[in-house]
C-alpha cells in the first residue's frame, strides 16, 4: 500500500463517514424516539437524490437551493408517512420493519412510474481537482465534508438548545416520556421523522453529483445505516456518528485492499457480532 | 438451634452475589431441613428474590455454594435444578399469557411426561395413554389449588389471586421435593391470604419442603416452622418465629427500612 | 357439532388436494405449470418459516438456508454426479449442519436481536457464494444443474424429467409439498409443538418447568432449515440455475410478507398468504410494474387492520355479525 493509496482510501472513508452520519442520524432519531426500524429511510435518501436531480437538472434551480428544496420536500413526505403508517407501529420493532419494507416497494414503484428506471446523472457542481500531500482528489468529493458538517452542526445546535430539541433528547433518554414538559409526543415523533428525512435527503443530494441517481439506491444504504445504528448504540447520536466513520473507513479500506464483497461481509459480520456480544452498541446506555 | 436437627436437604453456604458494583447478597448461609416450612423475610431490597434466583440457577453466585442432599448444585441451569426436584414460583406473574390454565398445568408436567418424540409424532396408542395420564394429573393439580372452574381461561385473563394460585400450581407440576415460593401472599385480600396459607400447609403435609419469601411477617408467622431474616443482602437473624418477633436487630431493620422507604 | 366440523374440514382439504392433483388433466400449459410449481416450493419454505416462528423467534436466515439447500444439492449433482434423489437428502443434512453454525451464535439473543443477528450470519453465508467462484460460481451462480433422474416403476414406462414436459416436476414438487406440510403439521401437534408454544409465551417460565429452552429452540430452527433446504433443492433442480441474488433478503421479505399477511397463528395462514400473492401477481401481470406497490399496500393494510392475518378474517366477520345480532336483539 503506497502513501497515495492510503490518502485516497482515507479521503473516501471520510466521505462515506459523512454520508453515513447524515443518513443514520435520522434512523437513530426515529428508533430512539418511536422505537421503530424504518428501512424506508433508504427511499428517503433516494427520493432526496431524485429531487435534487429534478430541481437542479430539470428546472435549473441553483444547486444549494435545490438541496434545500429537496430537504423540505422529503421532510414533509417523511412526516406524512409517519402520520399514516408508523403511528400504529410505535414500539413494535419487527412489525415496523416489515411495514417499512412494504413502503420501500410503494416508494420505489412511485419513483419508477414518474422517472423510469434509467440512471440519472447530476452535473458536477464543484468541478476541478486539488492536490493534497501529492495525491489528486476531486473538489466535488471534498465539498461533501463542509456541507455535511454544516448540516450536522445545525442539527446538533437545534437538539441542544431549542425547546423541541431538548424534548427529543429527553424522550430518547427516558422512554416513558416523563421528562416531556408540555410537548406532545406526536409532535416530537413527526419532528424526528421530518428531521431524519431532511438529513437523508441532504445525503442523497450531496452524493447525487458523484454517483448516479436511480430508484434502487435505497435498500443497500438502509442496511448500512441500520448496521451503523446498531454499532453506535441505537439511541446514542454521538455513537451513531462514531460508528458511521468506523463503517466508512472499513468499507473504503477493505474494498480497496481486499474486494467490495469482503467489505459487505465485514459489515454483516459486524452487525451479527455487535447484536450478540454488545447489544447496547459502542456508546449506548440501554441495558 | 441446640437440638440436633436432621440432615439438611438444602445447604446455603456463604452465598454472595454482586451486580456490577452492587452487592445484592453478602455471605448468606443457612440450612433447609426436610419437611419444614422455612420463612425468608426482610424489607424490600434485602436480596430475597436474588437468593431464589441463585438457588434455582437463574443467576450464578459470585461466591459461595449451594448443596442439595450433600451434592454441589451451584451454577446448574434452571432445568437441571428442576430435575433435582427443586421448583419455584415467581413474585410477579410469570405466566404463559395466551395458554389456558389447563394447558399451563399440562406443560408443568413436562418433566414427568415420558412421551418420546416419535411416539407423539405418530400418535401411538402408548403415547395417547400417556397423554391422558398427564391430563388427569393436570386436572388433579387444578383441583388441589382450587382452580378447577378456571380451566379454560387464558393465563393472561385471570385475576391477580388466581394468577398466584396458578403460579404455585405450575411450581408443583414437576412434583418437587423442595418448593420455593416467592411472595405468594403479596397484594391479596385477607380471605385469599388464608386460602393460600392453607394451601401451603397442605403442600407441606404432602411431604414437600417449603421455603417461602414474604415481605409481610404477620401472615407468614402463622405457618412457619423457622424464619431466616435478610436485610440489605445479609442474614441478620435465624430462629423460631417467637424469637424473631422479639429480636432487636430485626425490629430495627424493619423500622429502619420503613423509615427509609 | 365439533366433530362434524372437523369432518367437513377434512373433506374440504381432501377435495382441494385432489383438485390440485388433477390440475394437469385440465391444463398442461407450461406457463401455469410453472406458476404452480413455484407456488408449491414457496409453500414449503413459508410453512417451515412459520414453524420456526411458533417458538417465538423470527429467523431472517431462512431464505439463505433455502439457498444453501439449493447450492448443496446442485453441487453434489454437478461435482460428484449424484442423482437428485440422493443429492436432496444429503443437501438437507448439509444445510442442517451449516444452520447449526448460523443459529448457534444467535441463540442467546431474542426478538429483534435474534432476527437481525440471524440475518447477519445468513448474509455472510450468502456473500460467500458471491465471493468464492470455486465452487459456488460467483455472482453468476450455478448453471446447467442436472434435472432429476427418471423414476422407474416396474410395469409402466419410466418417468423422465426434462424440458419437454413440466408434469413430472409438477407432481414431484406437489408430493414433496404435501409430505412436508403433513410432517410440519404433525410436528406442531406433537409434544414439540406444545413446547414451542410454551417457549414462545414465556422463555423464563418454560425453563422453570424443566424445558431446555436452548436445545428446543435449536431443534426447531434446524427442522425449519431442513424444510427450507428441501425447497431450495427442488428450486435448483427445477430451474436448473441458481444465483446468490435469488436468495437476497428481498425474497426473505416476500416470504415473511406471505406469512404475516396469511397469519402466523394458524397453520394454514402461510398457505393462504402464498396463494393470494402468487395468484395476485398473475392477475396483475398486465401492470406487473405495480405489483410491489399492491403488495406493499396489502401488507400495510393487513398490519394495521388485521394484525392476525387474513386467516383470521372469517373469525373476525362472524364475531362482528354476532355483535350486530346481539345489538339488534
Amino acid at each position: 500500500m503506497t502513501f497515495a493509496q492510503f490518502v485516497q482510501m482515507f479521503a473516501n472513508g471520510t466521505m462515506l463517514g459523512f454520508q453515513l452520519s447524515l443518513f443514520a442520524t435520522g434512523l437513530t432519531l426515529v428508533y430512539g424516539i418511536m422505537h421503530i426500524i424504518n428501512f424506508a429511510h433508504g427511499e428517503l435518501y433516494m427520493i432526496g437524490a431524485f429531487a435534487v436531480w429534478f430541481f437542479f437538472e430539470e428546472l435549473g434551480i441553483n444547486y444549494l437551493a435545490s438541496l434545500a428544496l429537496a430537504m423540505a420536500f422529503v421532510a414533509s413526505l417523511a412526516i406524512t408517512l409517519e402520520r399514516i403508517f408508523f403511528k400504529p407501529m410505535r414500539g413494535y420493532h419487527i412489525p415496523s420493519f416489515i411495514m417499512s419494507t412494504g413502503l420501500i416497494f410503494v416508494l420505489q414503484v412511485s419513483i419508477i412510474s414518474f422517472f423510469g428506471v434509467k440512471d440519472k446523472g447530476v452535473e458536477s457542481v464543484f468541478p476541478g481537482l486539488v492536490k493534497i500531500a501529492g495525491v489528486t482528489l476531486s473538489v466535488e468529493r471534498l465539498m461533501i465534508i463542509p456541507i455535511s458538517l454544516v448540516v450536522i452542526v445545525v442539527f446538533y445546535v437545534f437538539l441542544r438548545w431549542s425547546r423541541y430539541g431538548r424534548a427529543m433528547r429527553a424522550v430518547m433518554q427516558d422512554p416513558d416520556g416523563a421528562a416531556l414538559q408540555g410537548v406532545s409526543i406526536d409532535t416530537v415523533c413527526s419532528l424526528a421523522m421530518g428531521i431524519g428525512g431532511a438529513m437523508a435527503a441532504a445525503a442523497g443530494g450531496l452524493l447525487a453529483p458523484i454517483f448516479v441517481v436511480n430508484p434502487f439506491l435505497g435498500p443497500p444504504l438502509a442496511w448500512e445505516g441500520f448496521i451503523v445504528v446498531c454499532l453506535g448504540g441505537r439511541t446514542s447520536l454521538p455513537g451513531t456518528i462514531l460508528a458511521a466513520f468506523i463503517m466508512g473507513y472499513i468499507k473504503s479500506f477493505v474494498s480497496t485492499l481486499v474486494d467490495p464483497i469482503a467489505a459487505l461481509m465485514c459489515a454483516a459480520a459486524i452487525l451479527g457480532v455487535i447484536l450478540i456480544v454488545r447489544p447496547q452498541g459502542l456508546l449506548g446506555y440501554e441495558a | 438451634m441446640d437440638e440436633p436437627s436432621p440432615k439438611p436437604i438444602l445447604e446455603i453456604r456463604n452465598i454472595t452475589k454482586n451486580f456490577g458494583g452492587l452487592t445484592a447478597l453478602n455471605d448468606v448461609s443457612f440450612d433447609l431441613h426436610p419437611g419444614e416450612i422455612l420463612g425468608v423475610i426482610g424489607p424490600n431490597g434485602a436480596g430475597k428474590t436474588t437468593l431464589f434466583d441463585v438457588i434455582t440457577g437463574r443467576y450464578r453466585p459470585s461466591g459461595g455454594k449451594v448443596f442439595h442432599k450433600g451434592e454441589d448444585i451451584t451454577g446448574l441451569k434452571p432445568h437441571q435444578i428442576v430435575q433435582k426436584g427443586i421448583s419455584r414460583s415467581f413474585q410477579l406473574e410469570v405466566l404463559f399469557k395466551n395458554l389456558s390454565v389447563f394447558k399451563h398445568l399440562v406443560m408443568s408436567r413436562h418433566l414427568h411426561t415420558q412421551v418420546g418424540f416419535w411416539g407423539s409424532f405418530f400418535r401411538t396408542p402408548g403415547n395417547r395413554k400417556e397423554e391422558e395420564a398427564t391430563e388427569a394429573e393436570a386436572l388433579e393439580l387444578m383441583r388441589f389449588v382450587g382452580l378447577e372452574v378456571q380451566g379454560d381461561r387464558l393465563g393472561g385473563n385471570l385475576s391477580h389471586g388466581y394468577q398466584k394460585s396458578l403460579g404455585i400450581a405450575m411450581a408443583l407440576g414437576p412434583a418437587p421435593e423442595i418448593l420455593l415460593l416467592d411472595e405468594p401472599l403479596s397484594a391479596l385480600s385477607p380471605k385469599r391470604v388464608t386460602d393460600i396459607l392453607d394451601l401451603i400447609r397442605a403442600i407441606r403435609d404432602k411431604g414437600v419442603t417449603v421455603m417461602v419469601i414474604e415481605h409481610n411477617m404477620g401472615a407468614l408467622f402463622r405457618i412457619c416452622d423457622r424464619v431466616v431474616v435478610l436485610s440489605v443482602g445479609e442474614k441478620i437473624a435465624e430462629g423460631l418465629p417467637e424469637e424473631i418477633k422479639h429480636n432487636q436487630r430485626v425490629i430495627e431493620a424493619y423500622l429502619g427500612g420503613a423509615v427509609r422507604a | 357439532m365439533k366433530r362434524r366440523n372437523l369432518l367437513g374440514k377434512k373433506v374440504g382439504i381432501a377435495a382441494v388436494i385432489v383438485a390440485f392433483g388433477l390440475l394437469p388433466v385440465f391444463t398442461q400449459s407450461p406457463y401455469w405449470m410453472h406458476v404452480f410449481i413455484l407456488m408449491w416450493i414457496y409453500i414449503i419454505v413459508t410453512a417451515s418459516l412459520r414453524f420456526t416462528i411458533t417458538m417465538g423467534e423470527w429467523s431472517f436466515a431462512h431464505v439463505p438456508l433455502m439457498g444453501m439447500g439449493g447450492y448443496a444439492s446442485a453441487l453434489l449433482a454437478m461435482k460428484l454426479g449424484l442423482s437428485f434423489w440422493v443429492a436432496l437428502p444429503l443437501a438437507v443434512l448439509i444445510t442442517a449442519f451449516i444452520a447449526v453454525f448460523v443459529y448457534l451464535p444467535c441463540l442467546p439473543t431474542t426478538g429483534t436481536f435474534f432476527f437481525f443477528a440471524s440475518y447477519a450470519f445468513g448474509e455472510v453465508m450468502r456473500l460467500c457464494w458471491v465471493r468464492f467462484k470455486n465452487p459456488f460460481g460467483g455472482p453468476a451462480g450455478l448453471l446447467f444443474i442436472p434435472a432429476p433422474g427418471p423414476i422407474r416403476i416396474p410395469g409402466i414406462p419410466a418417468i423422465e424429467f426434462g424440458p419437454l414436459s413440466k408434469i413430472p416436476y409438477y407432481y414431484t414438487v406437489f408430493v414433496f409439498m404435501l409430505l412436508s406440510l403433513l410432517i410440519l403439521y404433525r410436528l406442531e401437534q406433537s409434544r414439540l409443538g406444545r413446547i414451542a408454544e410454551a417457549v414462545k409465551e414465556s422463555n423464563l417460565l418454560a425453563q422453570f418447568v424443566g424445558i431446555r429452552v436452548w436445545r428446543y429452540k435449536m431443534v426447531i430452527l434446524l427442522i425449519g432449515s431442513a424444510f427450507a433446504a428441501i425447497g431450495g433443492s427442488l428450486y435448483a433442480h427445477y430451474t436448473t440455475l441458481i444465483m446468490p441474488v435469488d436468495f437476497y433478503w428481498g425474497l426473505g421479505i416476500y416470504i415473511i410478507i406471505y406469512t404475516v399477511v396469511g397469519g402466523t397463528r394458524h397453520f394454514g395462514g402461510p398457505i393462504v398468504g402464498v396463494f393470494l400473492f402468487v395468484l395476485l401477481r398473475e392477475l396483475l401481470r398486465p401492470i406487473v410494474m405495480y405489483v410491489p406497490l399492491v403488495y406493499g399496500l396489502i401488507l400495510a393494510g393487513t398490519l394495521v387492520f388485521l394484525p392476525e392475518g387474513l386467516i383470521s378474517l372469517p373469525e373476525k366477520i362472524s364475531a362482528w355479525a354476532m355483535k350486530k345480532k346481539i345489538a339488534a336483539a
